[in-house]
């Protein structure tokens, strides 16, 4: 489970709509993470960012399907570029 | 004896759709006890086989961090259905394998539904079905939920596992050194103890306590409290040291490793991928457009304002018909009931009452079918996606708005559907914020009234006038919303993820059973709490009655006009029909006795205790 990350790590509330990114790790409670590791959101897993509106929640698809990802959420989700 | 079978699966896995096709119109819908959970079950028959199936609600997993994932998994472990069927979205087989995992290793006789096997092929998917069902060492029948296609091969593999009844091994996935070590130990404590083994596998319970999964630790800590101290200290040993060494929970690792078991299963020569995964299937198309930043909320208005064109216009018609049906019946009811209480009781109370709400049904219908379009083709979770963001600041979720539009949020709704409509919120907290508020729009009833009010005071610019009405009511209804959610209901919104379903075509019969269950729970409400109502409210408007004196007192007044013109026209009063014109005296008398009744019936009213309410309320207000 050790990872060389040379990547810079970043919230997925700033990645770039139509760029892969793979998930580093979840900031959040650990009821928060519990929901959206069952969803398939594992640290390691990647997964694209369709849609980033300038407030709304976030677009992203992971393994061919697509998660809306509130604002608050997608803070707390630790990406880095691939 | 009857078998049960629980249907099991992911949200938007064809679940429900299966649902539908297995039992047709034999379903039956009720709640889960305690909870807003709607519960499902109906009847498959084939063959002189009844089988009883229930319709668990779309989990992604067996956590407790859900409401419907904790019904799910307490129906499996209290009812012990004779199969589960797993309903698995063959496009999308990784993930929903995860939940298939997690019955594997509770050991429950299960079967797969391998769902969508044709959008999978679109996408270029192919699964080799005998392979996963060999590597599984479950059934897999290939389904086509939408068509009903496999269903029969479905139930009988289904009706096979029930009939075998042999005890299963629960699967065992490894989880690496530290988690397996920890499990060993934590399994035989369980064993030797016979903690909780009625309910689930050993290994299972182990699993859940290193999840620190509150629902099973406080079952745990009430049937042996040595037992279930010692499994939490090994529990937070290994907690420690995952924090220490990884800085992960256990759970995480958990997944992972379920996740990495599913994958190396895959990897088998299960999946075959033909072409670029990476092409933009046509959901992604659609949403593009449909969510992109400027389009997106124009083409939601759009479609917003084209259902509710659609109820209420094309709702007009048979409403109508209602409507006559029932003036017609309180006619019928008038003609044939003597004089008296129990016409007043039949007519006032049960028919204005329950007819009046009744009245509404097709409107209803129609909308429940606009809004299960939306729902059943994948619309209303962009709704909810689009808008989340404004509707969180009020405390409130993006699936509220559909509640706010039905009642009148575009002027001219109707609360009671709009009221309804908040079922699909899945927090409580904020669907009851949504629900005491939606009735803030400006429904079809109080229109009539601001129009007036309009017309009398800002002839100018009434529709500008009128704008300014509907924008109050949705200020005052999100401010409301936003009091109730900082104090009284207050507490943390749900984390917006939401999966967004492909876009589907619905199906007829999706629709008709959709809105006809809806349809029927409305009309149960009508029949029996708002019957209670009416006449409850009719007795409060009609007693007491006037005193004899106040009585006689208008009989005489009535005799007075009719003595104060000559016998020939009060004659030709009686004997007129409808149709005839009356001469000018008799008319003015007609219009003296009719000022006399409307003057009693007011008095009577105003002694009546809902009049003395009024009466007394009237101070206050003033």
């Amino acid at each position: 489970m050790v990872s060389i990350m040379v990547n810079k790590m970043f919230s997925l509330s700033q990645a770039v709509p139509g760029k892969k990114v793979k998930v580093i790790s979840i900031a959040g409670g650990r009821g928060l993470h519990a929901r959206l590791l069952n969803m398939g959101l594992i640290p390691g897993s990647t997964i694209e960012v369709v849609n980033q509106g300038m407030i709304g929640p976030c677009i992203i698809v992971h393994n061919s399907c697509r998660l809306a990802i509130g604002r608050g959420v997608a803070h707390k989700i630790i990406v880095s570029d691939l | 004896m009857e078998t049960t079978v629980a249907l099991a699966g992911n949200p938007n896995s064809g679940k429900t759709c299966l649902f539908n096709e297995l039992t047709g119109a034999r379903q039956h819908v009720g709640n889960y006890p305690g909870v807003t959970v709607e519960k499902k079950e109906g009847q498959y028959s084939r063959g002189g086989h009844a089988i009883h199936i229930v319709d668990l609600p779309g989990t992604y997993s067996l956590t407790a961090y859900s409401v419907e994932e904790v019904v799910a998994r307490d129906f499996l472990v209290n009812e012990r259905p004779g199969v589960v069927i797993d309903t698995v979205d063959a496009s999308n087989l990784e993930r929903n394998l995860y939940l298939t995992v997690q019955f594997l290793e509770m050991g429950l006789p299960l079967v797969i539904a391998l769902n969508m096997g044709d959008v999978a092929k679109k996408r270029g998917i192919d699964i080799d079905i005998e392979k996963l069902s060999m590597l599984l060492g479950v059934p897999v029948i290939p389904t086509i939920a939408r068509t009903g296609k496999g269903k029969e091969e479905l139930m009988e593999a289904a009706a096979c596992i029930a009939r075998e009844q042999k005890p299963r091994v629960p699967l065992k996935v490894s989880y690496g050194d530290d988690v397996d070590g920890a499990l060993r130990e934590m399994e035989e404590a369980i064993i030797t103890n016979g903690f909780l083994m009625d309910t689930y596998p050993a290994r299972w319970i182990a699993l859940k306590y290193l999840e620190n999964d509150e629902q099973l630790l406080s079952r745990g800590q009430k049937r042996n409290p040595v037992v279930s101290a010692q499994l939490e200290d090994i529990t937070s040993r290994v907690s420690d040291h995952l924090q220490k060494t990884l800085n992960i929970y256990p759970e995480a690792i958990i997944a992972d490793h379920r996740f990495g078991y599913i994958n190396a299963l895959v990897k088998q020569g299960v999946i075959e991928r033909r072409d670029n995964q990476e092409r933009l299937y046509t959901s992604d198309k659609i949403d593009k457009i449909v969510t992109n930043r400027f389009l997106g909320p124009i083409i939601m208005i759009g479609v917003l304002m084209g259902l509710y064109h659609f109820t209420f216009t094309y709702s007009e018609v048979p409403v109508g018909w209602f409507d006559s049906f029932f003036d017609w019946l309180g006619e019928t009811a008038s003609l044939y009931l003597p004089d008296g209480l129990l016409q007043s009781l039949v007519v006032s109370g049960i028919i204005d009452g329950v007819g009046g709400v009744l009245g509404f049904v097709p409107l209803i219908m129609f909308m429940f079918f606009g809004i299960a379009l939306l729902g059943d083709s994948g619309y209303l979770a962009r709704v909810a996606f689009m808008l989340d963001r404004i509707f969180r600041v009020f405390g409130l979720h993006g699936s509220s708005v559909m509640a706010y539009i039905v009642s009148g949020g575009i002027a001219g709704g109707c609360a009671v559907p709009g009221v309804m409509a908040t079922r699909t919120l899945k927090s409580d907290r904020e669907r009851l914020a949504t629900l005491l508020t939606a009735p803030f729009m400006n429904c079809g009833a109080k229109l009539p009234v601001f129009a007036l009010l309009i017309a009398a005071f800002f002839a100018k610019n009434e529709a500008m006038v009128m704008l300014i009405i509907t924008l109050v009511s949705w200020s005052g209804a999100l401010l409301v919303a936003k009091l109730l959610r900082s104090t009284i209901i207050k507490g943390e919104s749900m984390p917006f993820v939401m999966e967004l379903p492909p876009y589907r075509l619905p199906t007829f019969r999706g629709l008709a059973i959709h809105t006809g269950e809806r349809t029927w729970q409305y009309i149960k409400k009508a029949g029996t709490i708002i019957l209670g109502i009416s006449i409850i409210l009719w007795a409060m408007m009609t007693f007491p009655g006037l005193p004899d004196s106040k009585l006689q007192k208008f009989e005489n007044q009535r005799e007075a006009a009719r003595a104060a013109m000559s016998t020939a026209i009060s004659h030709e009063l009686e004997t007129y029909k409808e149709t005839a014109v009356l001469s000018r005296e008799a008319y003015n008398l007609k219009e003296q006795l009719a000022a006399i009744d409307s003057r009693e019936a007011e008095a009577g009213l105003r002694n009546s205790i809902a009049g003395r309410i009024g009466t007394a309320l009237e101070r206050v207000s003033k």
